[in-house]
Order: C-alpha cells, then structure tokens, then sequence
C-alpha cells in the first residue's frame, strides 16, 4: 500500500459477553466506529495469550486492542483479573523493547457500553494513526527491494 | 412446611449450615454443619411443656421484639419440625450453670445439653439457593425518629400485630401504651428507592402489603383512618392494581403523593409532616400509629454464602443469575439454582414461579440419564503437560482435578483431567499454560491464530 | 566448608535420606567448576564450594526421581522455592545445603581484568576484599568485587532464604543495586526506535540454541511453546524477528519466576544480554504485584492468582 493513502489496520480481541456486545450495540444505536478495526471474537479476556498480540505485531497489524468486561463483571467470575495481571506486564514489556504504547491498548468496556466501544474504537485508531505504520518487524534491506 | 415435611423424598435440616460445597452438577459433596439443638430430635415429642415452665424470658425475633418466647423454645407456631431449640445465650444452665427445669419435666428425656454438633457429608446432584432476605432496618432514617419512638412500627410488626398467634393475639393496639390507634400513617419506599441509603432498588412487594395492611386494619378496626404517603404505586401483578384501588374506594385509604420529612412526638400523637405533591402544600397528620413500608435488602451474610458456593453477587448481595431474562433461575455454576428473594426483592407469586422453575430445573437434570452440555469445553494433551497446575489455579470452577492413571506396564501416573460437566470454556486455562498443551474447543490456538492470519493480510 | 559438605553429603547417602547428591564438582577447564550429580559416596570427594560455583542448579531436582540433596546459593534457593510454588519440586523430597555467596565470578571479567585467557590461571583463592590469582606462573592480585558477575551487586538475599543446613555464616546483602541495574537504565534512556533497533541488533545474533531455556530453572515445561507447531507461533529458523518474539514471550513465561540468577545470559554462546529482559521484569512484577521471587513456598505463583486492587490505571 502508498504510504500517502495509508489507513491503520488494528486488530480488537473482544470478549464475547461485554466488549464485543458493545461493539453491537454500538452498531445497533447507529453509532459510527472507524472501519480499521478487525474484530476478533474471544470468550473472555482472560482467554488472550501475549502471544496473540506479539504475532500480530510480528504479522504486520498496526495496534492490537484487547477489551475485556470491568474488573468484578466476569461472566467467568475471575478471567479479567487474571488478564489483567498478564496485560501489566505484556504492557511493561512492550514498551521496555521500544514497542509504542499507542500500538497495544487494553480496555474494559461493558455490554451496556455501546457508546464507549465506540470511544474506545476511535481514540485507539487515532493514536495508531499517530505513530504510523508498523515498520517494527519489518527488514530494512527487504523493503528497499 | 408439613406437608414436604412429611414427603419421603424430602429430608429437612433445619438450624443447620452449609459449610462447604465442592465437586459439580451431579456429583456436589456438600459438608453441612447441623447446629446442636440440645433436644434431641427423635426423642421429643413436641408436647411443650419445656418451654412453657421455662423461666427465662426473651424478646421474641420472630414477633419482631413485640413478643417474648423462652430461652427454650419454638421458633414460631407452625415450625417443622416441632421440636424446640435450647438458646445457648440466655439459657440458665449456660448462664448460671444450673435451671435444668426443663431436663426434669421433659417426659421424652429429650433434653441433652451437652450435645453437640453435627457434621454431615453428602453427596446431592443440585443445589437450590432459597437464604431470602433481612428487613431494612429503619433505625438509620433521623427523620422518622431513628427507631425512638414506641408507636413508629415495621410493617412486619404491624403483620405480627394482626396475626391471632401473635404477641396481642390479634388485636391491633399502640406499643406504648396499648390503645387501639384511630389514625394511621403508612411511609412506602422505607430503605427503597433511595440512592442516599444505598438502597436505589424498588423492593417490589412494599405498595402491595401496605394497601393489604390497609385493608387489614379497616377490617380489624372500622373507625380506623389509614393514610399512606407514597411516591409512586407500583401495582404490575395479576388484579394488584384493582386491589389498589379497592384500597382506596371501598377501604377508605387516603393516599397521599408525597415523603414524609419529619415525624415527632406531641402529647401521646405522632405528628407526621409532609408534602402532597399532587395538591402542591404541606400535610400534617396526627397519627396514633406510624407503619414505614420497610424495603428488602440481602441477607446479611449472603457474600459468604456465595463465597461457599463460588456464586457471584451484586453491589447489594443479592445473587447473579446466569441472565437477567433468558437464564433468571440458573447461576454461573450448573448445577446451582437461584429462588426468591436471594436473588432479588420478589413478591409471593414470583417467588413460587422461581421455586417452581428451580424444581423443574432439578428434576430435568435427575430425570436424565444423560445431561447435554456445551462441546466448547477444555481438554488436556497429557502427554506434554508438566504439572504445573496452574490451569487449576486459575480455574474459577475448579473443573481441572488431579487423576491417577495406570499404564500398561502397571506403573501409576497422576496427570490432570478437565471435566466436561463443570468447564465453562472461558479459556483462562488456555492462555495460563505456557506449554500449549490444554486447549480450548471451538477457540482453539489455531483457530484464532488462522483468524489473526486472515486479518492481518 | 567443603569438608563439612562432604561430611554431611556423605551421611546423607549412606542413610539412604537422599538419593541424589546434586552440588558442584571441578570443571574441565582451569576455575570452571560444573554439576557434580551422582548417587556414590566415593564421588563426593570431588564436591567444591568456592567463588566460581556460577551453575543453578535447582533444575536438576526436577528431572531427578527421588530425594536429592542440593547445594544452592541465594539467588538458586530462591529459583527452587519457586519450582516449589510451580510443584516441580516438593520441599520434603530435598535436603538443601545452603552456601552463603558473597558474589561468584564472572570469567569473562576476569579473563578481562587479567588481559589473559582463563586457562592460562593455575589457581585462585578468594583473600579477603581480593581474588589472589596465579598466571602463568605468576602471583597476581585483583579486587574481588571487579570480578563478579553485574547480578551480584544488587542481590538482596546472598544468603538462601531456605536450607536445611547453612554452610558457613550469614552474608549481608550486596546493595549496589543502581550497579546492577546500570544496562536497564542505560537502556531505558534511549528512546523507543533506539531500543527496538538495539534489540533487533542483539537478536540478530541469536542461533537459536535454545541454551538459555535449557539452562533456565524457571524454563520447566515439557514441551516449549517453539516446539508447538499447530500453530507455529515463532518460526523454527533464527530470523531476529521469531528470535524477538521466542524470547519477548519466553520473557513473559518466566516473569515472577525469574530469580535473576543469570544463568540465561550466561550460557548465550552469542553474548546477547539477555539479564537487562529478565532482571527488568522481576523489577516490573515487583512493581506491579509487590512480587518477590521465591520467598514464600506457599504463595501461588504470581500469574495464578490476582488481587482485587492490581494496577488499573493502564487500562482504559
């Protein structure tokens, strides 16, 4: 793709019971999110392995975001907590190597939160937007083939 | 009560606690602690002579403090079984360490006070949660005195009041100094509907037993004046709103739109002042006595319930069901059903629907010989894991055990299993395992590494 | 102390109370030593203690049936006391002799500090404050603290944490944590183009050896995550990009289990500084979680349970 014309390709692991039904219901109240994100439905945010995330970086993807259901709201009682326990350091780590915080996002929005996906969806793309695309994994030689 | 009481397939522990609850639908290995009653169950006959020589009197809990029962005593007149209960508390034997009045007189010899408790392990194949609820209590609202006046009463007290087998018998009289009251006051949303009080929640059955009260005291006292500030009538059920307005029409119940802001004694009256907001002023009303509709709130040691069963709960304790409209009786543990107001404030008829629903819902799973459950389920490559167990350590339905295996060549081998019936597939086993090897049906690895492929080009 | 160790070691089998003996012997080159595993008395003659035991040697329990009896030093106790909160080892199959470790020696500092290859040195004796050395036939002095490894000047608990038997006295902790840490900061200095294009430097280095999770006690599994192939999360030939992300996620697999022992760095037969990953996350989860690594055998592992009040605020 030109680098003038280029869009953010973001990938959203949603859980199934909140986040991603927030994405919907944002659908069905009409309210606009940027078209850049994929969507990938999970079960629970408990459910995301960092590898998903580091694959997708390695793969290409802009930013990842992984929104789970608010801490106390698991439909599986405890998976937020223990994925958030795993995002802490996903996030640490990811900076630590020069990975820009703008490119993996977690969040926790709730099934009445249509409006909030949404949000979410948007300042999320914007900020990838920012930084630009993911040269990240890419090979400088290659690319200058 | 008597009546399931007396069914053979139905066994009551009364004054008995869960204490633990382990295993899953089909198989839960329940430890419940039967409290020492210190009369033995089998022996008395329930005659009642004990309590009625017994010299140690106590407000009774179940006339709401209006009434006494002994320190030995039935906790109320229709109790399965029929058998006392000796209160540790006030009971002379433990106070003073002598009495023993009622060992003398028991003709059962039923009297032991030196038993004690039960510990009982069973294994049942579903659980019903049927723990109810507490009364609000009113004693933090100032402005109706703060639980300081005598004729400031719960609408459970006016209930135990009206009742034959209550503490007057029935007759509907002034707790301070026991004259029929000819002008009273009823206060609705008492502890509901109040975000000040924590309480923001409609507690369902309050409009509808206070028109009943209303009814009530009409009957029981025809000179009587009932008026009854409200903020809005809540009367959804089958014929509740025609009872409403029998209420008003036939009954004479004067209702009025508006919160009390402050009762206060004058002479032997309670003035109770407030606002009309239909007609737009100030109301006064002399009443003789003050029935506040007091809400529903959770037991007040509903969390550990739920802890012991691994249920959740809401900011108020009341239960979670599985979905507030397509799973209301079911919980996020199968196996585990919700009825009654554990779960939410519910009036008569919804609570005997949730019960009825709750009984068909154990008696599908019992009638089957097989049970269908979701196929997304985790499984277990054995031959990779390292037993680090931390797949059951983030499990929150403790559906991944220990098992012990023999090989072929005789040897024992312990490996981890999941059980099908008890995982709910939401995978935090899956991304716990850093060796891959336990892998989540319908979301496995490579299927969603395939899905992150394809959207990722 | 040696001799106190062969002693007890001695015992030990002789009783049938152990049926490993697992502790360090002389190495083949000059100074190295290595594992000295065996089940005979009359090996335990070879048993040394001395400031070049660098080996962890708390995975062998793993792999070893039966009660062992091991040596470990403070930063390897606390490598084993998180193998007990993973159950790779139970504390009641082990015998744990305790070496209080005033720091060990790093031999490419030394090999440094002397300009000279390390078997060219006949002999080495820790005298006080310095290393007495014998090169080439020669008596040569060095300070013993410009020798060790960077670990060792920020450990905390040199003296194990738990043991059955203390060979020797309490050491007090080694404090220079800044010194330790001097790569991490260095590191965080730079912007983040600048540390990604340093890793993706270091990285391109990697062979994949897989050295530094075949030595990692914290590396237990029976299959690593690399080896799955359905799906293939990192490819199995060194590109620096699927080295990155093997070690960015073997990185996360070890967190809260990391001892910062070093052995990983150690064993990198390319010299990628792989400690400034792992110290930096027992930093992080320390941070996060107020998780110490091995200090209780009893606490869950840091990732298999939660509190209600972990960090939020990165979340929106």
């Amino acid at each position: 793709m030109e680098e003038s014309n280029w869009e953010p390709k973001v990938i959203g692991f949603l859980c199934h019971w909140c986040s991603y039904a927030g994405a919907d219901l944002s659908g069905s109240a009409r309210l606009e999110y940027p078209h850049n994100i994929r969507i990938i439905r999970i079960p629970c945010s408990g459910r995301v392995d960092p590898m998903f995330i580091l694959r997708a970086l390695q793969n290409g993807v802009d930013g990842v975001l992984v929104s789970g259901c608010h801490p106390g709201d698991c439909h599986y009682q405890s998976g937020n907590f223990h994925a958030r326990r795993k995002f802490a350091v996903i996030n640490r780590l990811l900076k630590y190597v020069g990975i820009e915080p703008e490119r993996v996002q977690f969040s926790w929005v709730a099934a009445s939160e249509g409006p909030k996906m949404a949000q979410v969806i948007g300042e999320f793309v914007e900020g990838v937007r920012k930084v630009g695309p993911n040269r990240l994994f890419k090979d400088e030689k290659k690319d200058g083939e | 009560m008597v009546e399931s009481s007396q069914n053979e397939n139905i066994e009551i522990l009364t004054y008995s606690e869960v204490e633990e609850v382990g295993g899953y639908i089909g198989n839960f290995e329940v430890k419940i602690r039967k409290k020492a009653r210190l009369v033995d169950l089998e022996k008395c006959t329930g005659c009642g002579t004990c309590y009625q020589k017994c010299p140690v009197k106590v407000p009774s809990e179940f006339d709401m403090e209006m009434g006494m029962r002994k320190a030995i005593y039935v906790p109320f007149p229709q109790a399965v079984p029929n058998v006392p209960v000796i209160d540790k508390e006030h009971c002379r034997m433990f106070t003073k360490g002598k009495c023993s009045i009622c060992q003398k007189l028991c003709q059962a010899d039923a009297i032991d006070y030196e038993q004690e408790d039960e510990i009982i392990e069973d294994k049942f194949g579903a659980i019903v949660v049927a723990t109810g609820y507490d009364l609000f209590d009113a004693s933090v609202y100032g402005e109706y005195g703060g639980g300081r006046f005598k004729d400031v009463i719960s609408g459970l007290q006016l209930e135990r009041l009206i009742n034959p087998s209550g503490p007057t018998g029935g007759h509907i009289i002034r707790p301070s100094d026991g004259k029929e009251p000819k002008n009273v006051v009823f206060i609705q949303c008492v502890g509901s509907r109040d975000v000040e009080k924590g309480r923001p929640y409609c507690s369902n059955v309050c409009c509808m037993y206070t028109a009943k009260h209303a009814v009530l005291l009409k009957e029981h006292l025809p000179e009587v004046q009932t008026n009854i500030f409200y903020m809005d009538i809540r009367s959804p059920g089958k014929n509740y709103e025609q009872f409403v307005q029998r209420t008003m029409e036939q009954f004479g119940a004067l209702y009025i739109r508006g919160r009390v802001s402050k009762i206060y004694q004058r002479g032997d009256k309670l003035i109770v002042k407030g606002a009309d907001t239909l007609a737009a002023c100030q109301v006064e009303v002399e009443a003789d006595l003050v029935v506040l509709a007091t809400g529903i709130t959770a037991r007040h040691d509903s969390k550990e319930v739920a802890t012991t069963l691994g249920i959740p709960y809401d900011e108020f304790g009341f239960f979670t069901e599985l979905h507030p409209k397509l799973a209301p009786i079911e919980t996020v543990i199968s196996g585990i059903f919700l009825t009654g107001a554990c779960q939410a404030p519910k009036d008569i008829p919804d609570t005997v629907a949730s019960a009825s629903g709750a009984a068909s819902k154990v008696a599908a799973i019992f009638s089957s010989d097989r049970m269908s459950m979701s196929p997304l389920v985790s499984t277990i490559d054995t031959s990779v894991c390292s037993m680090c167990k931390a797949c059951m350590e983030v499990c929150p339905y403790s559906a991944i055990q220990e098992e012990e295996i023999t090989l072929r060549d005789g040897t024992k081998k312990k490996q981890l299993t999941v059980l099908e019936s008890v995982c709910h597939g939401c995978g935090a086993c899956v991304s716990t395992c850093k060796s891959s090897c336990i892998m989540l049906r319908g979301m496995t690895d490579e299927q969603i590494f395939d899905e992150l492929m394809a959207v990722a080009q | 102390m040696e001799n106190r160790l062969k002693e007890e070691a001695g015992k030990l089998l002789k009783e049938g109370k152990v049926d490993y003996i697992v502790g360090y012997g002389k190495g083949t080159v000059n100074l190295r030593t290595s594992p000295l595993i065996t089940n005979k008395e009359e090996d335990l003659e070879g048993l040394v203690i001395n400031p070049f035991i660098a080996n962890n040697l708390s995975r062998y329990p793993v792999e070893l049936k039966g009660r062992v009896g091991i040596v470990v030093k403070g930063c390897d106790s606390r490598s084993l006391t998180s193998l007990m909160q993973d159950k790779k080892v139970k504390r009641e199959d082990l015998i744990i002799f305790g070496v209080p470790c005033e720091g060990v020696v790093d031999l490419k500092k030394l090999a440094g500090q002397i300009g000279a290859e390390i078997d060219r040195v006949t002999d080495a004796e820790k005298e006080g404050e310095n290393l007495t050395l014998q090169v080439d036939g020669s008596k040569k002095t060095i300070p013993f603290r410009d020798v060790i490894f960077d670990k060792c000047y920020g450990c905390e608990h040199p003296t194990p944490l738990e043991y059955d038997m203390l060979l020797g006295s309490e050491v007090a902790p080694n404090l220079d944590i800044e010194k330790s840490l001097e790569r991490i900061k260095e590191l965080e200095g730079m912007d983040a183009q600048e540390r990604w294009n340093y890793w993706k430097e270091q990285f391109s280095k990697c062979i994949r050896c897989y050295g530094c999770r075949n030595v990692c006690p914290a590396c237990f599994c029976e299959r690593c995550f690399v080896d799955v192939n359905m799906p293939q999360w990192v490819a199995t030939y060194a590109t620096w990009q699927d080295n990155l992300t093997f070690q960015l996620i073997r990185t996360l697999h070890v967190a809260g289990r990391c001892s910062d022992c070093g052995e990983c760095e150690r064993a990198c037969p390319v010299g990628i500084p792989l400690r400034s990953l792992q110290r930096k996350m027992v930093e992080e989860v320390k941070d996060l979680f107020g998780h110490e690594v091995g200090i209780d055998k009893d606490a869950p592992p840091v990732f298999s349970h939660y509190e209600a009040t972990d960090p939020d605020e990165f979340m929106k």
